[in-house]
């Protein structure tokens, strides 16, 4: 059980990073923080519903209960796997993005996406289990390169950047709120996928583990905002597209170690590969075999690439696509079949007992 | 077999990256950069190069261009040197007085835009007529410009160590305003100057020292400079020990209160300190000499010149309130004498 | 003649250290079939000789005996009773239809034949050496006596340590023309049935010519998974084979090999070692950070030094920049190609010092670091500061004693400059993932290999990872090796 829940902790990071906190910085400005400490609570009714599912799947995944509902079934699959595939591309394009911008400067955003891809096929063939346990070594190493990172950068936090408290409005406000939701919901509904058969575990402290991971993953997020938001001030974020990287440059540890923002940045893309093997894991298991064609995993990431070579052309339709759809993406095709899968799970129990 | 191949492949596709390759001897690292307009509009560029020879000792090396941008600056100066220019160990910048009343909005947008350069470089305005010649002083007698700054700050208190990065978000924070630091040549000498103050990016001119010394006491709570009160007699010379400025707002007005420890250097012959009374007496014309001199300086710049470099009406926009047309202020300050440097009395 | 002798005979007719000897007493004739090679021939003339002549001559004549006596013998016959009456520890009569009588010739037994009966009679000879210090394994405060080529003294230095009856020793034979003896031993309330069962399924498998070394068995048991670290630990030294035992591992041990089999292992036995048991555990946190620490320095550094020369010169402070900048000037190679071939210099040294025998080994391995370090540098073909950064590596590698590891370190270190050379650090972000992938899917004999880390296990890593565990704290034993979990039963 806790291999799932590190997988909370990684999609996360990288739902949040680059695209989720690039929509909340311009409308909720300094008030950021106070918005992230409301979202624990906001977030907390689509926790409930992942914990409900986990504990009552009784199949291998997610997509082996859908279909052995009658009627509706198929469709919330179709649903599941739309999602899935959007969000890997966003993803994909994002951190390769984030590679180009602050390392590669001089060569194409199409080559940068090869250096994802290629850890990715050698992961992709092998199973579950070696997945989730990577994930858990990657997240623990994340967790402590932002300990350090902390360490680091605390010496310049500046309370008065956040002041003025809770200067936008209750519309912009609660509008902000709903987008956080939508997004680490999506996060958190990422370890319901796996279902009870792939975990070798007796499930007796489903419960304990499952909350104390979604108290980290969310101190791990406030903890990223605040040190980005307190030690430089709003304006000068707004004018960057990966502030979080921007507030590396002011590591200084002992007067000693600076400048070490490029090893330090490595674990947004640690993160990314992760989440991203996890989901493909996902997509690949979903599609059609057939005896004549066997579907290897290159085929799938050749296709991605293809895909978001033709989608996001610049980074301007990127950030585009980000502030209009992705947030109603993950409401319609992740969010809801989760929780009509609740409400028939909830519906069985009851006709059973 | 099919494994081999797909390694091949792989390999071949990441050659791509060999754009972004540098070679350590195809860098000349530039420590101090230089940056001037002239008549027509056209920028120079003066850089200067660290390089090691064999025996592992460093040698200067200066080089000018001009081009009609920055970026364009910077690039002629591979006409002269066959190497590529790496700003990312890059010092200081120094910046003519022309561009910085001009605005210096136009070259931070090279820079942060830069991929190299990480903007932890500390900016200054030079006070000759182009930073070219200033330039030139250095790389003749090779002092650091960084060092001079450091032990500046902290032994004289006339300049200020902010880098390019925490300047800029000083100026982009609502009603704030920043000063820069200052360098210019005194008989073939360097020597760091006044504090140049700016009104949003622009230049308006320069400080005295002591309103140098009490801007950065006001701003940056530096320690150990010297204030002297009175004359012969009634000489006080101390040296200040801890600083704590705060800035707050009671009533709709700014409140300022100053906290400070001070040792005594020297004293002159009519000024006693054997007992507690008298002590408090010391510490009594200390206290109304700065209460003096803040107010001074708070008038000179905040109120009558409009410039905001202690931020009040930045004050007033984080408590969410109006700035009012005439501000009024209160000024406390506490001060007390913390050692009197082991002798009792002397006179 | 007896036609079981002359069958014998005939198969034998080219190896002329089989020996034949009659001992014969009026009618009744005893056949001895030995090796001269094999037999220990004191035992053979004094014990096994005579007291065939006792009994041949002991057959008593009819004054002797009294009525019933008599009756018997006329009525059974003059039959003589070998297996009661010999004066040897170990006979046992065989049948020779079934039977290779040659594994018994060639493994010290004196064949006894007597019309149609058959007996094999031990009479061996020690031929290995005696107990030693261990040549690879090292121990600073543990017993110094190590395993030899006898299996039997093994066991008896493992038996020495646990005297409980309960430690199985399971023998059996492997090969067919070599027919080794190949033991399993495990404490039978403490291992797993699963563990137990899945091994002996693999050796049953096996159908080989030969296994010359315990190596051979290594390969066979772990088919399934190719990775590059290994997944068992061979060991010389009895007091670590017994720590396993306790646990509840298995071990393997094979004749003419100085190396038992340990099984599963899992990736920190590697780097922890048994003699942190005999040390205070407050200082034993620290040495085993400086030899996780020296883990990853030896993978690391080549790669590190490459992407940060190349890619991201903004990392290293300036004034090392500078000082790097002006060795390098005189170096004609571009950067890789000097840390490559610095790297395979030292490889070469390496490898020449195993296998050079002990007169000329260490003159030349001075000798070869004098000449690459001084004369290259002077020479201007490689810069001061790659010799550092080799000499890190490799002394960081020393640390490690079994020579799979270092193996594995190797390619992994190759494989980390090749990608950092390519793409600098993001190069090296890449080579992570895929080493923390394949380190993480290698199985032991199914439990997974990175045991406390990998399927994070709290309580247990607190216990043996970092921190030793102090010994009268340590209650309990673990849970993926044994189900009998309470110490003391």
């Amino acid at each position: 059980m806790v291999e799932v829940s590190f997988i909370m902790i990684s999609a996360f990071f990288s739902f949040f990073l680059g695209i989720g906190s690039y929509i909340m910085y311009p409308i909720c400005r300094q008030d950021t923080i106070i918005a992230m400490l409301f979202g624990v609570i906001i977030t907390y009714p689509f926790f409930r519903i992942a914990k409900y599912v986990i504990k009552k799947n009784k199949y291998e995944d997610i997509f082996e209960l859908n279909k052995n509902i009658k009627g509706i079934g198929i469709f919330l699959n179709i649903l599941l796997f739309i999602g899935l595939f959007v969000i890997s591309l966003f993803l994909l394009y994002n951190i390769s993005d984030f590679l180009n911008i602050e390392y590669f400067s001089e060569s194409s955003v199409q080559f940068t996406k090869f250096l994802i891809l290629i850890p990715l096929w050698y992961v992709l063939s092998k199973d579950l289990k070696t997945i989730l346990k990577m994930n858990q070594v990657m997240a623990i190493v994340c967790v402590g390169i932002l300990f350090i990172d902390f360490i680091g950068i605390a010496h310049k936090i500046d309370l008065s950047n956040a002041q003025p408290v809770m200067a936008t409005d209750i519309k912009d406000f609660s509008k902000a709120l709903l987008y956080l939701a939508g997004l680490n919901g999506a996060g958190v509904l990422m370890c319901a996928l796996v279902g009870r058969k792939s975990i070798s575990d007796n499930g007796s402290k489903i419960d304990k583990i499952l909350n104390l991971f979604y108290i980290i993953a969310n101190i791990m997020q406030i903890v990223i905002i605040a040190s980005v938001i307190l030690t430089q001030g709003i304006n000068y974020v707004l004018l960057f597209r990966f502030p979080e990287y921007i507030a590396l440059k002011q590591f200084s540890f002992l007067n000693m170690a600076e400048r070490l923002e490029n090893v330090l940045a490595l674990q947004f893309y640690f993160n990314s590969i992760s989440i991203l093997s996890f989901l493909l894991h996902y997509i690949v298991k979903l599609l059609p075999k057939s005896n004549k064609i066997k579907i290897y995993p290159i085929f799938v990431l050749l296709v991605m690439y293809f895909l978001t070579c033709f989608i996001f052309k610049d980074t301007s339709y990127f950030t585009l696509y980000i502030q209009k759809y992705i947030v109603l993406l993950c409401y319609i095709t992740i969010i809801l079949p989760f929780f009509i899968d609740y409400i028939i799970l909830h519906k069985k129990v009851n006709k059973n007992s | 077999m099919k494994k081999y191949i797909f390694a091949l492949l792989v390999v071949v596709v990441m050659f791509n990256a060999f754009d972004n390759l540098k070679e350590i001897t195809n860098l000349a690292i530039v420590s101090v950069l230089g940056l001037d307009v002239d008549e027509e509009g056209n920028y120079i560029a003066t850089v200067e190069i660290i390089a090691g020879d064999k025996e592992n000792n460093k040698k200067t090396i200066l080089e000018k261009a001009t081009g009609n941008s920055i970026q364009e600056a910077i690039r002629n100066i591979i006409d002269k040197t066959p190497q590529r220019l790496y700003l990312a160990h890059l010092e200081t910048l120094i910046v003519s007085e022309d561009i910085a009343k001009s605005g210096i909005d136009n070259i931070v947008d090279f820079f942060i835009r830069d991929n190299d350069a990480s903007n932890n470089f500390y900016l200054f305005v030079s006070k000759e007529k182009t930073a070219g010649k200033v330039i030139e002083k250095i790389s003749e007698q090779e002092v650091s410009m960084l060092e001079m700054l450091k032990s500046s700050e902290k032994y004289r208190g006339n300049a200020n160590t902010k880098t390019l990065s925490q300047c800029i978000q000083q100026i982009l924070k609502v009603g704030s305003d920043i000063c820069v630091n200052s360098c210019g040549i005194n008989e073939d000498e360097i020597y760091i100057g006044e504090m140049a103050y700016f009104k949003e990016w622009k230049m308006q001119g320069y400080m005295s020292k002591d309103e140098s010394i009490m801007y950065n006491i006001l701003d940056k709570n530096v320690v150990s400079p010297i204030l002297k009160t009175g004359e012969k007699e009634n000489l006080i010379i101390v040296e200040i020990v801890t600083n704590d400025v705060k800035f707050g707002l009671k009533d709709n007005k700014v409140n300022i209160d100053i906290n400070m420890e001070v040792n005594i250097s020297e004293v002159g012959k009519a000024i006693s300190l054997e007992s507690k009374e008298k002590v408090r007496e010391v510490e009594n014309i200390l206290e109304n000499e700065v209460k003096d001199r803040v107010e001074d300086f708070v008038r000179k710049y905040q109120i009558e010149r409009g410039v905001q470099i202690l931020g009040f009406e930045n004050l007033y926009y984080r408590k969410k309130k109006e700035y009012p047309q005439n501000v009024e202020f209160n000024t406390n300050v506490d001060i007390s004498i913390a050692n009197q440097g082991g002798v009792v009395n002397i006179w | 003649m007896n036609k079981i002798v002359e069958d014998i005979k005939e198969r034998a007719k080219n190896s002329s250290d089989v020996f034949f000897r009659e001992v014969a007493y009026k009618d009744k004739r005893v056949y001895l079939i030995l090796s001269d090679a094999m037999v220990n021939t004191e035992v053979v003339s004094n014990f096994v000789v005579r007291s065939i002549n006792e009994i041949l001559r002991n057959t008593q004549t009819d004054k002797e005996l009294d009525l019933k006596s008599k009756i018997e013998k006329r009525l059974n016959g003059d039959n003589i009773n070998f297996e009661n009456e010999i004066a040897i520890s170990k006979i046992k009569k065989i049948d020779i239809s079934k039977e290779d009588i040659f594994k018994y010739i060639f493994s010290g037994f004196v064949v006894i034949v007597y019309e149609q009966e058959v007996y094999i009679v031990e009479a061996k000879q020690n031929n290995s050496r005696s107990i030693m210090e261990p040549s690879t394994d090292s121990s600073v405060r543990g017993s110094r006596d190590s395993f030899v080529e006898n299996i039997m003294q093994n066991l008896a230095l493992i038996r020495n340590r646990i005297k409980n009856e309960k430690l199985l020793y399971k023998e059996q034979e492997i090969g067919r023309r070599t027919k080794t003896k190949c033991a399993i031993m495990y404490i039978e309330d403490i291992a797993k049935p699963e563990l137990v069962n899945f091994i002996e399924e693999k050796l049953n498998g096996i159908d080989i010519d030969g296994i010359l070394d315990v190596n051979y068995l290594q390969e066979f048991i772990e088919k399934e998974n190719d990775s590059s670290f290994p997944v068992t630990i061979t060991t010389q030294r009895p007091d670590l084979v017994s720590y396993y035992l306790l646990e509840g591992r298995v071990i393997i041990l094979v004749n003419n090999s100085p190396y038992a089999l340990v099984l599963p292992a899992f990736f920190d036995d590697f780097i922890n070692s048994v003699d942190d048991l005999y040390q205070k555990s407050k200082n034993v946190t620290i040495t085993r950070i400086i030899r996780y620490i020296s883990m990853l320095l030896t993978i690391l550094v080549p790669a590190l030094y490459l992407s940060l020369i190349t890619f991201d010169q903004e990392t290293i402070p300036t004034k090392l920049l500078i000082s790097i900048s002006s060795q390098r000037e005189s170096v004609p190679f571009p950067a890789v190609v000097e840390a490559t071939m610095m790297m395979l210099a030292f490889e070469i040294l390496k490898e020449s010092d195993m296998r050079a025998n002990n007169i000329s080994g260490n003159t030349l391995s001075i000798v070869g670091a004098l000449i690459l370090g001084e004369a290259a540098v002077s020479a201007g073909i490689v810069s001061p500061i790659m010799i550092i950064v080799v000499a890190i590596t490799t002394i960081s590698g020393m640390l490690f004693s079994d020579i799979n590891v270092i193996n594995a370190f190797r390619r992994w270190r190759i494989i980390f400059m090749i990608f950092a050379s390519l793409c600098g650090l993001v190069g090296m972000g890449i080579a992570t993932v895929i080493f923390v992938a394949s380190l993480v899917s290698t199985y032991s004999t199914y439990l997974p290999f990175t045991y406390p880390v990998a399927p994070l296990d709290i309580t247990e890593s607190m216990k043996n990872l970092f921190t030793r565990i102090r010994i009268p704290k340590d209650k309990t034993r673990q849970k993926i090796l044994t189900n009998n979990l309470t110490k003391g039963r």
